[in-house]
């Protein structure tokens, strides 16, 4: 990095030596900088295999007229406070407003992008920096076909990288995730997306924290992952017929803490996945706050505040691995007589109506019918079909979490 | 129609003088506004105000139908004495407490929510609502009232009318349960529809739930329901069968009146 300093300056502008930013980048050595001035500026797959500096000044475009903007070959690029836009759908290849392949050490900051299909699509990249984006698709609730829109921010096979402080609006996936491992990914806000707000697969050891997931048209899933940690995230307002706040699908060793999961359909459905702990999350007016399926094993659910949800937990399977302990429940009617905060009595969190309906989806019809009251009643007080051992031996009688609620 | 009209005017004042429409009309303002006072969320409310609702309208038709209809044999026979058709003289009868109940419910839910203006968000569930329980006390105690005539004395008439309640109301969903659970291997949300169509208060209940946003939460079967009670098709479909459910039974008790040795 530090010979980069005592390299050259180029200006692109209409009156300059160089009109284009093709022959800019022709004429640069590594080290160099390229100033992009003010303007709209048609960039077409243009390569850079330099480790060159490209900044905008004021509000400088580079439009792609339907074809890729840049491809990044090389190591220690940086691209900054640039507008890229018209990126056009290809089925045939990714098309995107940057491209990088191969190139370690990068640093994209301040990049707005519009209407583009691919975002920034990162393949091969370790240890580079993307931050303080603003990527805003063209992808609408009622623009059904998911495959005409791409990922905003999409990382393939890469290292150590940090992603923070973006936005990412109307994409098909916010943030899209493969075989990307030792990531922190902070701060960022991943709004509208048709699918997921983040989606990861096969991504191991990576941090997300304070990040906010909201109105996404699935919420965020995320597979085939160990060691995940997700801290201080707001999952919000997922609702619809197949939208889940968090989505765990073969998830293992991983920690859940201080995440605020409000309005979603399913806050958190866990499927064939083990040894997670979720301490001090907040689940608030969620259709399911949890959805914790038979081949779940080991996990652990303490200190979370269980609050208006319509079910609290539901399961497929009357046999339970996992350990709840120490929640607030408002759903608890037990009592303290002890005064020492914690009830006297065991919560049983799942009704018997929530086990049926996992038998036998149509049976949801009857919601809230008294028959189906009645036998919730009688199955609380005498369990025969619910899981056992699913249940809350020292129900906290108040509010845990309360310092989530007041961060929106 | 003279006659029915003339009777109707009668049995209708004498039940708007009575203290129970009054109460019925009061218990229901008082919950209906305890319910959203206390609930805080509108949503939560409404669902609570939908159980009463579903429950109670159906229980106190029918009760109050088949109390009135044995209370006033005396002046049922009187009436019959005269040389006047007999399905008029029901018919008036069946009318006058009928609407009186309805206007109970109406009047009672509108009161309440007079009360909790400012809490109210949606206006569409509340129509829902209201329209639901007009409909359940025009059916019950169209149930009631052939039930009644139908039946030899006051004991088993009552008793009668109370299980058609506790049937339509509790067991009914018990059995259908059942069925699902039975043939939950195949795809039976056709069926749940048409099992539904055959009850009015489950007619009623998933009605005013689709209303709700908590729809969302019923996935696919719920997916399944909202396109057909959400659309115009379906809609019709709802309301005329619940047209019938008065029609149905109002027809029989006119027929069964006709015949039977009073």
């Amino acid at each position: 990095m530090a010979d980069m300093a005592f390299g050259r300056t180029i200006d692109v502008c209409a009156s300059c030596d160089h009109p284009s930013l093709a022959s800019a980048v022709e004429a640069s050595i590594d080290g160099d900088s390229i100033l992009v001035h003010s303007g709209t500026y048609i960039v077409q797959e243009l390569i850079i295999e330099k480790a060159i500096t490209i900044l905008g000044e004021g509000t400088a475009v580079l439009d792609g007229d339907g074809k890729t903007i840049l491809y990044v070959h090389h190591d220690n690029v940086q691209l900054l406070d640039l507008t890229f836009q018209h990126v056009a759908t290809n089925y045939v290849e990714d098309r995107a407003s940057v491209k990088c392949n191969n190139s370690d050490n990068l640093l994209l900051r301040r990049l707005r992008v519009r209407s583009s299909f691919f975002g920034l699509l990162l393949e091969k990249c370790n240890d580079g920096i993307v931050e303080d984006c603003d990527i805003l698709g063209d992808a609408t609730s009622e623009s059904y076909l998911e495959s005409a829109n791409g990922n905003a921010i999409h990382l393939w096979y890469c290292k150590r990288m940090t992603i923070r402080r973006n936005t990412v609006r109307k994409h098909r996936d916010g943030i899209y995730f493969e075989f990307v491992e030792n990531t922190d990914i902070r701060d960022n806000r991943s709004v509208e997306n048709m699918r997921y707000g983040l989606h990861f697969m096969f991504s191991h050891e990576n941090i997300y924290t304070n990040n906010t997931f909201e109105k996404n048209g699935a919420g965020v899933a995320v597979m085939y992952s160990d060691h995940v940690t997700m801290a201080g995230n707001r999952f919000l307002d997922n609702w619809g017929t197949s939208a889940y706040g968090l989505l765990l699908k073969d998830i293992t060793d991983s920690h859940l803490e201080g995440n605020t999961f409000r309005n979603n359909t399913i806050a958190i459905s866990a499927d064939n996945s083990s040894r997670i702990t979720m301490r001090n999350n907040r689940f608030e007016k969620n259709g399911y706050a949890l959805r914790i399926m038979g081949n779940c094993t080991d996990n652990v659910i303490v200190a979370n505040d269980f609050i208006a949800n319509s079910f609290d937990v539901t399961t497929n399977s009357s046999t339970n691995y996992n350990a709840f302990d120490g929640n607030y429940w408002e759903e608890y009617t037990g009592y303290d007589l002890d005064r020492n905060g914690i009830g006297d009595v065991p919560f049983r969190p799942v009704k018997l109506f929530t086990y049926i309906i996992a038998q036998s989806p149509a049976s949801i019809i009857l919601m809230r019918s008294t028959f189906i009251d009645l036998l919730n009643l009688a199955e609380k007080v005498t369990p025969v079909l619910t899981p056992e051992t699913l249940v809350d031996q020292t129900p906290v009688m108040h509010l845990i979490n309360d310092h989530l609620t007041s961060r929106t | 129609m003279r006659l029915t009209w003339h009777i109707f005017k009668f049995v209708f004042l004498d039940n708007l003088r009575s203290i129970w429409s009054l109460i019925y009309a009061l218990f229901l303002a008082l919950s209906t506004y305890a319910l959203i006072y206390f609930t805080g969320s509108f949503t939560r409310a409404i669902v609570s105000i939908m159980n009463i609702i579903i429950l109670v309208a159906p229980l106190v038709s029918s009760m109050m139908m088949s109390m009135y209809y044995f209370n006033k044999t005396d002046f049922l026979h009187l009436m019959l004495a005269q040389p006047v058709r007999r399905s008029q003289v029901f018919l008036g009868m069946y009318l006058g407490v009928s609407i009186t109940l309805t206007l109970s419910v109406l009047v009672g839910l509108l009161l309440g929510l007079l009360f909790s203006l400012q809490q109210i968000d949606a206006i569409l569930p509340l129509i829902t609502l209201m329209v639901c329980g007009g409909f359940l006390s025009m059916i019950f105690s169209a149930l009631a009232l052939l039930v009644s005539v139908a039946s030899k004395d006051k004991l088993r008439g009552i008793g009668l009318t109370l299980f058609v309640w506790l049937f339509m109301a509790v067991i009914y969903d018990g059995l259908i349960l059942i069925y699902f659970i039975v043939f939950s291997e195949y795809p039976i949300e056709q069926h749940a529809i048409v099992l539904s169509l055959l009850n009015p208060i489950d007619l009623s209940r998933i009605f005013i739930m689709l209303q709700l946003d908590i729809s969302a939460l019923l996935g696919y079967s719920g997916a399944v329901f909202q396109k057909f009670f959400g659309a115009g098709q379906g809609m019709l479909i709802s309301a005329v069968s619940l047209v019938l459910w008065v029609l149905f039974p109002l027809l029989i008790m006119l027929r069964v009146a006709r015949k039977r040795d009073l």
